[in-house]
């Protein structure tokens, strides 16, 4: 029935099986590089996200033999041509940004939730990428679970490479390097995570109105303008915390 | 290439992770555990341990026993000062020998001490005394084949009386078959410290010359004194020469300068070697003239044996003279199993000079003469000994002008 099974052939087969046995819901996003979506399985209900896109797609198949309960589950990473096809865990929560909206974490419940982003990110450090969007849009909570959404923009990371020239993640939770400053490393996402300590804790950015107390002087560890003097690793991040 | 979804049963790629159909995952996976990050405190409490650890291991560096080496010298340091540690000669305490020569005859035994002086390195003040209260052992020994045929032996290293200047000595025994050799003294330290002098002694055998009546012309005085003199013109100065003499009777006297000669009377058969003239003994330098076995047999006048230089006799008859062995100017002379007999004076000791070969006088008859011996002046402190000796018929036996220390212990003296 199947003759042979290339990548290229799980690229077809998937695609076809996609198109006749799920549904759109609704698309989320879309780019030159590609498309986010949101689909369901017709016969079961479940909602996936399915990203097409073009471009490396190393992070998401390594992460497809891990299980780390505070980044969505990859389930399926095909490749044809460039053209990358991702089927991802829908992960149903509140997002951080739309919880901030209603008040502010307490010192102990940032500390809980933070860990566990850390954690998540040790896992795409320890794997060679940077998540590079470390930010409350991106960080979805489920009961008590913190998950560290999108991928978007992650990335292998290369030592030694000259400059990122590409301006990625989000203004204001980006680090310095990332607009061009030098190359983005796992320290990047430290700096994005002292930010989003801050906002956590005072709702504004450490430029403007620094947390208070030990929180504090974490955030200004985590975001200093030259990476070597941050946190060496999250791992160095969560022993502070 | 295909397997079956364990859930629903469906067929799906080799490759495949997921089973789209039932939408389950069916690939294995693991949850990725970050390491317990290793406490600081930890960390610390290590590099604490280490560096005390190095800091430890640097004292007992600078602290630890050491060991001193040196060719004839050592300079040795502690708390109470600094000390200079020298194999020397008597004539310059500071200055290291770092080499010793010693000519030997065959078949000869030789004997040299080798003396360790210690003094303030500052002042050179003697700090002997003070520094062997800091000492627990020394020990010497030489460095020397084991099968060496005539091993260097030398004495336990310590201070000796005839050299009080020397904090310690060693005394050497070796003879020409000994061969060159390295003396090492060590001294261990109560501290720990170990320190070794060395010393190179080379031997250099003596050159051994023997003249015979069948090979050399020695019947009368004056073939004698002829081969005597063409021997001091041209045998090396440090070789040793043997003249052994028939049994004949020389008359008039012979004069031995230039260069010491070994005289051997006759000792085959009955006849004596007999010299009825004076035989005057002059050659300088610091080397010994032996007689043995010959009669010095006079007229009751005149010397029968001078020595200015040095001289010893053994197993000789001295009958007749005025003055039998006379001993003048810078010398030593030695008289030991001989017969003194029928003179004024026997045997006249009256030189100064300190090359003391040694002080016995044993084994030696003295009968009939006016004075038996007279000691005028003698040139050491050392006790004469006058062991075995038979003093009998003499007018006076000893005249101890000088007030020389005597041991006449094992002497006899007949009336």
């Amino acid at each position: 029935m199947f003759p042979c099974f290339g990548v290229i052939l799980i690229y077809n087969w998937l695609s076809n099986i996609l198109q006749e046995e799920y549904g759109e819901v609704r698309l989320l996003k879309e780019s030159s590089r590609g498309s986010v979506r949101l689909i369901r399985h017709k016969a079961t209900g479940q909602k996936f996200i399915l990203r097409q896109f073009t471009g490396n797609a190393e992070v998401y198949r390594k992460l497809l033999g891990c299980s780390c309960p505070n980044l969505p589950t990859i389930y399926e990473v095909a490749e044809k041509n460039g053209e990358n096809l991702v089927l991802e865990e829908f992960v149903e929560g509140d997002t951080l940004d739309f919880l901030l909206r209603e008040a502010l974490f307490s010192p102990e419940e940032t500390r809980k939730i933070v860990m566990q982003l850390c954690r998540a990110l040790w896992v795409l450090h320890d794997l060679g990428a940077v998540h590079r969007d470390v930010k409350p849009d991106n960080v979805i909570l489920r009961g008590d679970t913190a998950v560290l959404i999108d991928f978007d923009a992650a990335r292998v990371y290369k030592t030694e490479q000259a400059a990122d020239t590409q301006i990625l993640g989000t203004t204001g939770f980006a680090a310095p390097e990332q607009y061009g400053m030098s190359q983005s490393d796992s320290r990047a996402d430290i700096y994005s995570v002292g930010v989003l300590i801050n906002v956590m804790l005072t709702g504004e950015h450490p430029s403007k109105k620094l947390a208070p107390g030990h929180l504090g002087r974490v955030v200004e560890h985590c975001t200093r303008v030259n990476p070597a003097k941050r946190y060496k690793t999250v791992l160095r991040l969560v022993e502070a915390l | 290439m295909e397997k079956k979804c364990p859930n629903c049963g469906a067929e799906l790629p080799e490759g495949a992770s997921f089973c789209p159909h039932c939408a389950q995952s069916i690939n294995d996976r693991t949850e990725p555990v970050p390491p317990k990050p290793f406490p600081r405190k930890a960390v610390y409490a290590i590099i604490a341990v280490v560096v005390a650890a190095a800091v430890a291991l640097g004292v007992w560096l600078m602290n630890r026993p050491k060991t001193y080496e040196g060719l004839g010298e050592v300079i040795y340091a502690d708390d109470d000062g600094t000390y200079q540690l020298v194999l020397a000669w008597p004539s310059d305490r500071y200055q290291p020998i770092t080499e010793i020569h010693q000519n030997m005859e065959e078949g000869e035994n030789g004997r040299f001490p080798i003396r360790l002086y210690i003094s303030h390195k500052d002042s050179g003040a003697d700090a002997g005394q003070l520094f062997l209260q800091k000492v627990d052992s020394v020990t010497a020994e030489f460095i020397q084949a084991g099968d060496n045929p005539s091993p260097w032996k030398c004495s336990e290293p310590a201070p000796h009386d005839a050299m009080p200047d020397a904090t310690l000595i060693t005394l050497n025994d070796f003879t020409a078959a000994s061969g060159d050799t390295e003396q090492v003294w060590t001294i261990h330290m109560k501290n720990g410290d170990t320190i070794r002098l060395r010393v190179t002694i080379y031997v250099h055998p003596i050159p051994t010359y023997h003249y015979y009546p069948e090979n050399a012309p020695m019947d009368t005085t004056e073939d004698l004194q002829a081969l005597i003199d063409q021997i001091s013109g041209t045998v090396e100065e440090n070789a040793v020469v043997y003249l052994h003499l028939p049994a004949v009777t020389y008359g008039g006297s012979l004069v031995i300068q230039d260069r010491p000669i070994n005289l051997c009377g006759n000792t085959e058969g009955e006849g004596r070697t007999v010299f009825t003239g004076s035989v005057r003994v002059t050659s300088g330098g610091s080397y010994v003239s032996f007689f043995d076995n010959i009669d010095f047999a006079g007229s009751g006048s005149g010397v029968g044996v001078s020595a200015s230089a040095r001289l010893h006799l053994t197993n000789c008859s001295i009958t007749g003279w005025k003055t039998g062995v006379l001993a003048y100017g810078y010398t030593w002379v030695n008289v030991q199993t001989s017969h003194f007999e029928n003179n004024t004076v026997g045997f006249h000791f009256n030189a100064d000079g300190a090359q003391v070969s040694h002080t016995l006088y044993t084994g030696n008859e003295f009968v009939n003469n006016g004075t038996a011996v007279l000691l005028e002046s003698v040139p050491t402190d050392v006790a004469m000994t006058f062991g075995d000796c038979l003093f009998s018929g003499n007018d006076i036996d000893i005249d101890n002008r000088c007030g020389q220390s005597l041991d006449v212990s094992g002497a006899t003296f007949d009336e």
